[in-house]
């Protein structure tokens, strides 16, 4: 009985030291990871940020008006403004 | 001695030993176990670390958006260049090299400087394009390294630049509404560049219209050779400011240009005597007091004496008006006996019951404090009247203006979007007879065909308006060819939703204008291409489109 518990502990004892240098192998290889990814993710955040501010600056209203004027556009008046039911029906109503 | 089984006593003692380290061991194996699936369960591994202000030296600073969600000012990743000395082998040849780069790098300074090798951080320059990073890159100089930093960068340019203010070189609210994120909102210390976590501040001003009124000021500057202008669009009903300029511009990311006193903003820093569109105040006050009523007549015929001071009619109507015929044809003479009939003291206090006499706030600073009169008898009463005396800011008066034509609830001015709140009941400043009888005289000034406003209509949008034309003071004495030309205007006429004011600081006779320089010829029709070009933006119906609503509505 004695043996037995204790060969039981030995190999209990090897196979949590195994666990934990396994845990803490995995652990540091995780951390590694998570860095790579943090880089990446603020990586990407500013890229994004980039992006943004360059589709707003790129359709900034002073570089657009001066394209849509060249384009024969002109700002919209009263009189295109019509009422939802005064527009002209495309498909006729089934009778 | 031998027990029962044959064991001795020294042998039943081991076994009792074995049996309790055994025990010990799992107990410690146990709480190992628990241990980690508790920091399992808890998912906080990794360490981090804590950053105090001076260490970070940078800050997050979350993004600026119009009403429609545009973007106004953003954090961009950039580089800054900093040197190590202790790692510079040849200063002479780093700081040649760098000012082929930076021409306005101070070079004996900049050795000075690197010669101190005590020091292993100094920063050269901040906030670099990546194009001049990488020619700084390219000398492939030892000591000289950078550091990733949050960096405000603002893509629409110099649009609302006098709103937005601007930040410092650390990435803080050094002015304006960058300030007042500063103060409200807060910013984050961050080292490197990390993008801010805060939601963005949802301004309520509309792109849209904001290059509207800026282009159209831009265009009636060069049309009237004026020196400045300044415009504000506000919502009626909830005082938020849908767009506000300031000619000169300034581009934000240039914050010293602010500074520059041509450059200051109008709307906010600068008192003016606005001139006759005071005369909607003296006018809403006759009323609301029951004092006169839209008919009551007024003897304009002779200039009004008071003590040695005259006050007379630029264009004499030469027969006794009607109230209604004192706004639209602008007489001062009769302003001047209604503001007379009510006392200095009423004045005083129906001014300041609507706010006009003490400074407007909002999120981008306060406005200037008005400029009273020292003593304010009968002849400054009088000339109050007709705008003249009394000096607020094109701000300040909006709001006021704002408040007696929207129902006549007191509303204050600002940048931030309310989501249409509902006007205060509490904070009635005159009667919604009255409210609805300004704007109708408003609109009667711009549709009768000898109103002072008549240039200012635009097709479809019911615009209502008051012209002024205000002499300017130069070393005392009023000039009559130096002047401040505004307009005020609201539209729809029939509900008021918005109030547009336009200013034309100086502006010269031109052939645009007739060869002269009242603001119904200028003003005006600057006013008239601003609502023609916003209105369309603003969600409000034409006229035609709404009576074709209702009709369709009744109908129904």
């Amino acid at each position: 009985m004695r043996r037995w518990a204790a060969a039981g502990a030995v190999t209990l004892a090897i196979g949590s030291a195994a666990v934990l240098y396994w845990i803490s192998y995995e652990t540091g290889r995780l951390e590694a990871r998570v860095q790579v990814l943090d880089r990446t993710l603020d990586r990407v955040e500013a890229d994004i940020a980039a992006a943004r501010a360059e589709l707003a600056h790129l359709s900034r209203p002073d570089r657009i008006a001066p394209l849509a004027q060249a384009m024969g556009l002109v700002p919209p008046t009263a009189q295109q403004f019509v009422a939802e039911d005064q527009l002209p029906r495309r498909v006729r109503e089934q009778p | 001695m031998r027990s029962a089984n044959g064991h001795t006593a020294a042998q039943v003692s081991s076994e009792n030993r074995t049996v309790a380290v055994l025990l010990c061991v799992a107990l410690a194996f146990s709480a190992l176990a628990l241990q980690l699936v508790w920091l399992g369960f808890k998912g906080q591994a990794s360490a981090r670390i804590s950053m105090n202000e001076p260490i970070a030296r940078a800050f997050a600073r979350p993004d600026i958006v119009d009403r429609n969600g545009r973007l106004l000012a953003t954090d961009l990743d950039t580089p800054s260049l900093y040197a190590d000395p202790a790692l510079i082998i040849d200063i002479d040849e780093a700081t040649e090299q760098l000012a082929e780069i930076f021409p306005d790098i101070d070079q004996a300074q900049m050795r000075l400087t690197l010669a101190d090798k005590s020091r292993r951080f100094i920063w050269i320059r901040r906030g670099l394009s990546p194009r001049v990073a990488q020619r700084v890159h390219d000398l492939g100089l030892p000591g000289l390294a950078f550091r990733r930093e949050p960096r405000r960068t603002y893509p629409m340019g110099h649009l609302a630049g006098h709103l937005l203010g601007g930040v410092s070189v650390d990435n803080r609210g050094i002015a304006g509404l960058e300030k007042f994120i500063d103060e409200t909102k807060g910013v984050e210390a961050v080292l490197g560049s990390k993008p801010s976590s805060k939601v963005p501040v949802r301004l309520s001003l509309d792109l849209g219209v904001q290059h509207g009124l800026e282009d159209e000021l831009t265009a009636a500057v060069a049309r009237y050779a004026a020196q400045g202008a300044a415009g504000i669009v506000m919502d009626a009903q909830t005082g938020e400011i849908i767009a506000a300029a300031s000619l000169p511009a300034v581009d934000p990311a240039w914050p010293k240009q602010a500074q520059d006193p041509t450059r200051l903003d109008k709307n906010a820093t600068g008192v003016y005597e606005l001139g006759s569109i005071f005369k909607l105040f003296t006018i809403a006050q006759a009323l609301d007091q029951g004092a006169a009523r839209l008919d009551t007549v007024y003897d304009v015929r002779a200039p009004l004496r008071i003590g040695r001071h005259q006050i007379r009619d630029p264009h004499p109507a030469g027969r006794p008006l009607t109230l209604r015929e004192v706004f639209v044809l602008s007489s001062n003479v009769g302003a001047a006996q209604m503001a007379l009939k009510a006392g200095a003291r009423s004045q005083q206090a129906f001014l300041s019951r609507i706010g006009l006499l003490k400074p407007a706030r909002t999120e981008a600073g306060p406005t200037a404090k008005a400029s009273l009169p020292a003593r304010w008898g009968e002849i400054e009463t009088a000339t109050i009247s007709f705008g003249h005396g009394l000096a607020v800011s094109p701000l300040r008066f909006v709001s006021a203006a704002a408040s007696l034509l929207n129902g006549g609830f007191a509303v204050e001015p600002t940048l931030l979007l309310t989501g249409g709140r509902a006007p205060d009941q509490r904070s009635r400043v005159i009667s919604g007879e009255t409210s609805a009888a300004l704007a109708a005289l408003m609109r009667r000034n711009v549709t009768a065909p000898y109103g002072t406003g008549r240039r200012a209509d635009v097709s479809g949008f019911e615009v209502g308006g008051k012209t002024g034309t205000a002499e300017i003071a130069i070393g005392g004495q009023y000039r009559e060819d130096a002047v401040i030309s505004s307009f005020l205007a609201m539209f729809p006429a029939s509900g008021p939703k918005y109030v547009v004011l336009v200013m034309l600081h100086r502006p010269q006779a031109s052939i645009e204008s007739g060869g002269q320089i009242t603001a119904g010829l200028n003003a005006a029709p600057t006013v008239a291409r601003v609502i023609a070009r916003i209105a369309p933006l603003t969600g409000v119906s034409p006229a035609s489109v709404q009576t074709q609503f209702d009709a369709f509505r009744s109908a129904k």
